[in-house]
């Protein structure tokens, strides 16, 4: 026994060093959706709160270019609202009701503030000032202006997580526009700028400058959101290996939107059924 | 004393603050990430005890973790790199220097010693967190690259961060 404690005083250094690196593995390393959901919620409730505080100064340094990004989607609007008008009601014998998706009207969009960001991890988070007190639920995508953000990962009161784009656990459906081939967008913790797809057959022709948007099969995002444009792309096997450029300026996000798919669950429980 | 751990305190806010509210904020590139919280406890007088270094750098760790919701992986580089600063100093400091406690800083130890006592540190801070986040041995040299432009990086900053907050009034 004394020879034990002898041991044990001996590399005292040692041993309350491996205590807290064990503690800290255990943090980074425990996978189980509890643990996980509870740090994140530690760090909402933490947070939150002084993201928020820090958000309402540095915000009026974006009004600027938030005006103008504002003003573009308003214009962009206005232009497929009129073109949605003049068919409907100055054209005497074409009236057209869209029956065929009518997927469209089953995604509610809500206007959020981006509180905190980053992009220079190989993990990346952002937090939103809304939560479930303005009816977000996980599983909601995030979307703005330019481009797809990212997917609800924690909700509390008044804040949500996302995992954006530029992480390695962000698996996005999006296609090819031209040809509606769709693959698995990834990130690969090179550049904010850069993302890829791997899975996409052979013996698609991928030409530099296509344009990528989402799949609208992941039940996460509607279809038809802008993603990026092909960069690059070679084939590496039975695959094509493709390069994106974003289209979402994600070092300078600041005004988003919540896209919440109200039939979510009624679909990921047919699919549960299927796998059981 | 009370004086002391009041200046250390404001030093871990400061730090913090200005590295998740600052600096992060500055990044737009992926390969050079700078980190000067480190220099929390790379400043700790040096007769500080190990318990005591190993449970600030947890602390200061968790405190970033819970920043940008990275669970855990800042908390393990800190105290790894509280670890070798432990050692780092039994190995490079005189006896003198323990029985004086002499802070472990430019003013104290000169800007030669301080850069490599700060490289050293740095480089095993950086290491570990990077690997912890790419969690995988695969990009091994993309991340070994990233560590030292990252490390060389954090040293320049901190050492700026030294000369701008050395504290003028106790120069002798």
């Amino acid at each position: 026994m004394q020879q034990f404690f002898y041991f044990f005083i001996r590399f005292k250094i040692f041993w309350v060093f491996f205590i807290f690196e064990v503690i800290s593995l255990v943090l980074v390393y425990n996978n189980s959706p509890f643990h996980k959901a509870s740090f994140i919620n530690t760090a909402n409730s933490f947070t939150g709160g002084i993201y928020n505080s820090a958000n309402k100064i540095t915000s009026y340094f974006h009004l600027r270019q938030i005006n103008d990004s504002v003003m573009a989607e308003n214009a962009r609007l206005y232009n497929s609202l009129y073109r949605a008008d003049s068919l409907t009601h100055h054209s005497d014998t074409l009236s057209f009701k869209d029956s065929t998706n009518k997927y469209i009207g089953r995604y509610v969009y809500t206007a959020a503030d981006v509180i905190s960001n980053a992009t220079s991890n190989r993990n990346n988070y952002l937090m939103l000032n809304v939560g479930s007190a303005d009816g977000i639920t996980k599983q909601s995508g995030v979307v703005c202006n330019e481009g797809v953000v990212g997917i609800v990962y924690d909700v509390s009161e008044h804040f949500c997580t996302v995992i954006s784009l530029l992480n390695s656990n962000a698996h996005i459906s999006a296609k090819i526009d031209s040809s509606n081939n769709s693959g698995t967008l990834m990130w690969n913790g090179k550049s904010p700028l850069l993302a890829q797809i791997d899975d996409i057959n052979k013996h698609v022709k991928v030409l530099p400058g296509q344009t990528i948007s989402t799949s609208g099969l992941n039940y996460i995002f509607p279809g038809n959101i802008k993603i990026g444009t092909v960069l690059e792309s070679s084939i590496d096997g039975n695959t094509n290996r493709i390069s994106i450029r974003l289209s979402t300026p994600f070092e300078t996000l600041y005004k988003v939107y919540v896209v919440r798919n109200l039939d979510y669950e009624e679909q990921q429980n047919l699919l549960n059924s299927i796998k059981q | 004393m009370y004086r002391d751990i009041i200046y250390q305190a404001l030093r871990f806010v400061f730090l913090v603050i200005l590295q998740v509210f600052v600096i992060n904020q500055m990044l737009q590139y992926n390969l050079i990430n700078p980190f000067v919280y480190p220099l929390f406890i790379l400043l700790l007088p040096v007769n500080t005890s190990f318990f005591l270094v190993l449970l600030l750098s947890f602390a200061v760790g968790i405190t970033v973790d819970l920043l940008q919701f990275t669970s855990g992986i800042h908390a393990s580089a800190t105290v790894f790199m509280g670890f070798i600063r432990i050692y780092f100093l039994k190995a490079s400091l005189s006896k003198e220097n323990f029985e004086k406690n002499i802070k472990p800083d430019i003013r104290d130890k000169g800007l030669a010693w301080f850069s490599v006592y700060a490289i050293v540190l740095l480089f095993a801070h950086h290491l570990v967190l990077y690997f912890l986040e790419v969690n995988t041995f695969r990009e091994f040299f993309f991340t070994i690259l990233k560590t030292s432009l990252s490390a060389l990086a954090s040293l320049l900053l901190v050492i700026l961060i030294e000369y701008l907050l050395m504290p003028t009034s106790k120069k002798q």
